[in-house]
């Protein structure tokens, strides 16, 4: 009877068992469900390739595919932000008031040792076929239970990163801490997850900029 | 017959390599008089080249044409640095040379320009320029101390003269008030500066004030359609400007006459 028992947990285990790709798609639909803030704490890698605290403001409208990054730290960057629309990249630097506006397919969101637009494709990262996903591996952060995902490049130049470390909670289905690793464990960036919310956020009130500044298209 | 259309081809090609065309009109005095200008942009990338035609009368020994190219470094959110030239050349031989360059990383931001002018005539090479004659240079530089505090510094000098400026602007909350002090020629001719900008509705409205040996009051609306600016200043000379969707004009009166400039740009992309 105990041997059945132990059989039963195995099948109903095999059965429950999720990949990460399956886990990520689940989180990325739970973040197109609507429009969401979040804050993102830890640290970044500077633009001389330094390790730096970081606090970014990320505000998303999936609907509209309008995603906005403001910066609060590091100091250097602080007050910059960057909204990304399906056609436009924005770069709004804060010392200079100007905007500088890129196509899309043209924009990379460089500068920092690390490309912040891979923060938020969560379904991108599952699906991928130049990642290697290993099985989660249930766990906890900060007294909640989460799911630990591991990821690893196979192509790590073209990636960008050569590991990435995702924790999901388990209950929400929502991200609680995201980092990434470049060679030699150097870690590109690692952000806490804080005071996530779903909102009534509007495109226009993330595709705003102050009326001053000074416009520079790209083409 | 063929021979025209070749010369229409060939007058045309910049034309469908540009990306902007700006159309302008320009009339001054004491004497009345008048020229179009045609400003042709093309930008490729990180490059951009421009082409800039002032026709004159009835004075046509001040018709001038410039050249242009600069070169943009975009870092993303961490900053952007800017390197480019311009030329021009007009019909009484003079002509007007400049390098410039700017840079903003992180905290600091930097321009400079060097340039050298020589003109008999008594018009600048293109509307709104002023152009300094002789070797001149520029050099302007920010730098954010804190979250709340930005100081602020110009340099001007010129052949025979020059002009510094040191301010320091803190923010608070959606307010910026700045304190500063500036120089014209020596430390004797000193002046002081005080500057204001708000949010106001969905506006920006800034106050600027130079009080002392140099004199003006510059006054800057911004809303997501026009922007204005008026410039008082004494000795006497006022300024004023407007900018809306694709136009934009702007009316110039000092002791030694007045200058009027409306202008439209044609975007050409895609066409």
């Amino acid at each position: 009877m105990r041997k059945l028992g132990w059989l039963l947990a195995l099948l109903a285990g095999a059965a429950l068992a999720q990949t990460a790709p399956e886990l990520l798609q689940k989180t990325s639909e739970r973040l197109q469900a609507g429009p969401w803030k979040a804050e993102l704490v830890g640290q970044i890698m500077g633009p001389g390739g330094d390790l730096q605290p970081a606090d970014l403001k990320v505000a998303v409208v999936p609907e509209a595919e309008v995603v906005r990054i403001d910066f609060l730290r590091p100091d250097a960057l602080a007050d910059n932000y960057l909204v990304i629309t399906p056609d436009k990249v924005y770069n709004y630097l804060f010392l200079t008031n100007q905007v500088v506006v890129y196509p899309r397919e043209r924009a990379r969101v460089e500068g920092l040792g690390f490309d912040l637009s891979r923060l938020g494709d969560l379904q991108d990262l599952g699906a991928r076929d130049d990642l290697i996903w290993e099985d989660p591996v249930p766990t906890q952060l900060d007294g909640r239970t989460a799911w630990k995902l591991v990821g690893r490049a196979a192509d790590p130049q073209n990636a960008g990163f050569v590991r990435v470390v995702l924790w999901i909670d388990r209950a929400e289905a929502l991200p609680l801490r995201s980092a990434f690793y470049g060679e030699d464990e150097r870690v590109l960036s690692d952000l806490t997850w804080k005071g996530f919310a779903f909102t009534d956020l509007k495109p226009d009130a993330l595709v705003s900029f102050p009326p001053d500044a000074e416009w520079i298209e790209k083409n | 017959m063929k021979k025209l259309s070749l010369l229409i081809l060939l007058a045309a090609a910049p034309l469908a390599m540009a990306q902007s065309l700006e159309f302008g009109l320009w009339a001054g005095g004491p004497n009345l008089s008048v020229g179009p200008t045609v400003n042709l942009r093309y930008p490729a990338g990180d490059w951009t080249l421009d082409a800039w035609l002032r026709a004159y009368m009835p004075n046509t020994d001040e018709i001038s044409f410039g050249l242009g190219a600069r070169r943009a470094f975009e870092a993303g959110p961490a900053g952007r640095g800017e390197a480019g030239f311009k030329a021009f050349i007009g019909m009484d031989a003079h002509y007007w040379v400049e390098a410039y360059g700017s840079a903003v990383l992180g905290k600091g931001a930097l321009e400079a320009s060097l340039g050298h002018t020589y003109n008999r005539t008594p018009s600048h090479f293109w509307p709104l320029q002023g152009e300094t004659l002789g070797t001149y240079g520029r050099l302007a530089g920010k730098y954010r101390l804190t979250r709340e505090l930005t100081l602020q510094s110009n340099l001007y000098l010129y052949e025979g003269g020059g002009q510094a400026e040191a301010s320091l602007s803190w923010r608070a909350g959606q307010q910026t008030f700045t304190l500063g002090a500036g120089g014209v020629d020596r430390a004797s001719n000193a002046y002081a500066i005080l500057g204001y900008k708000t949010p106001y509705e969905r506006a920006v409205v800034a106050a600027t004030l130079r009080l002392g040996a140099f004199n003006d009051l510059r006054l800057d609306y911004a809303d997501r359609t026009y922007k204005a600016h008026l410039t008082l200043a004494y000795p006497t000379r006022a300024q004023v400007g407007v900018a809306w969707d694709r136009w934009a004009v702007d009316a110039e009166v000092d002791d030694r006459g007045y200058e009027f400039y409306l202008r439209y740009t044609l975007p050409l992309e895609g066409l």
